[in-house]
């Protein structure tokens, strides 16, 4: 009877710890979800879209992203003109306030990965680690889509 | 009341006219412009339709949502023609950022993405016929912003129009839609309608 109940809690340990591509990182009240970006091959640019949500009662700040794929990660917002045409800009922060989900997406919000290092295909995972101003460093997965 | 009668099957018939017309947005046929495929073949647009229906986009490879979407929503009409055993378009992306686009990296873009080239070309070319196309589409892409790295090479970034085209087998452009949100059966349909022609 012990063996089993040690056994099972170990199964549920394993699962609790199990990382699958669209699991919650969560870390002081942040919470990270649905993390998946362009595929690109090396040397172009990639997006990165996910929610971050806040589940705590205090205000934080999403002050950039850390990726190792990457020559440089920046915060960028896209934006469409009265004459139709798309354009987007970097933005140095974007505030997630308490109790809300904040999706970026595109045509929205999104992490620019620029220039990759190597290939990113449909269908494999990477790592991305999103940089907060109180919750601090927070890795995620990201699929290629 | 036969007057009215008239009047009013006149109106009916004069609507249904106009619902089965499907206008002609431009004439391209007497146009001409040579690029590169992603093979670095010389390829003449728009004359590599060649007698096919023409689903033309327009994006450069570091735009991280429109032109993604462009290029998504032109593999689900491909995937969506296939279903329907419709084998008569050509579907051809142009890239507005020719001194990055090259043949290679175009080549590279649609390979991670694992796209079907059996009827599909990417292509790219010298700027000033590429800005000439663009001209002709009524396609604007303005560099917005960029990033220079320490060796000097550049990344631009793009303000540019959102767009998917439409051609029918004559070179004649039918109709522009907006590429990152196009409705996939209202293109299909489209489609469906000149192929009767």
């Amino acid at each position: 009877m012990k063996k089993i109940f040690f056994f099972l809690t170990v199964l549920l340990v394993a699962a609790a710890c199990s990382k699958s591509g669209n699991n919650i990182d969560v870390k002081r009240g942040i919470s990270i979800t649905d993390g998946r970006m362009l595929p690109a091959g090396k040397g172009m640019n990639s997006g990165a879209f996910l929610k971050i949500k806040n589940n705590g009662n205090e205000a934080d700040t999403l002050l950039g992203a850390e990726f190792t794929d990457a020559y440089s990660v920046q915060i960028h917002k896209s934006f469409l003109l009265e004459d139709g045409r798309r354009g987007m800009e970097e933005i140095k922060k974007l505030p997630i306030p308490p109790g809300e989900t904040v999706e970026l997406k595109p045509m929205s919000y999104h992490i620019m990965l620029i220039r990759l290092k190597e290939n990113a295909v449909s269908g494999e995972e990477k790592e991305l680690t999103l940089v907060f101003g109180k919750a601090g460093k927070i890795k995620t997965r990201v699929s290629v889509d | 009341m036969k007057l009215k009668a008239l009047a009013i099957t006149a109106i009916i018939f004069a609507a249904s006219a106009c619902i089965r017309e499907f206008p002609i947005d431009d004439d391209w046929s007497n146009t001409k412009f040579e690029l590169l495929n992603q093979d670095s073949s010389l390829v003449i647009f728009p004359q590599i339709l060649e007698g096919k229906i023409g689903v033309v986009g327009y994006i450069y490879t570091n735009c991280p949502d429109i032109c993604p979407l462009t290029t998504n929503n032109m593999a689900r009409i491909e995937a969506k023609l296939k279903e329907k055993g419709i084998d008569n378009v050509q579907f051809v992306t142009i890239s507005f950022d020719p001194e990055f686009d090259t043949p290679s990296v175009l080549k590279k873009y649609a390979e991670v993405r694992r796209l079907d080239l059996s009827n599909w070309t990417f292509l790219t070319g010298e700027r000033e016929e590429i800005k000439r196309l663009l001209k002709t589409a009524g396609v604007v892409a303005a560099v917005s912003d960029s990033t220079t790295f320490d060796n000097k090479q550049k990344i631009n970034y793009y303000l540019h129009t959102d767009r998917i085209s439409l051609f029918d087998k004559n070179y004649h452009l039918r109709k522009n839609y907006y590429g990152s949100t196009i409705i996939i059966d209202e293109i299909i349909s489209d489609i469906e309608r000149i192929s009767e022609e």
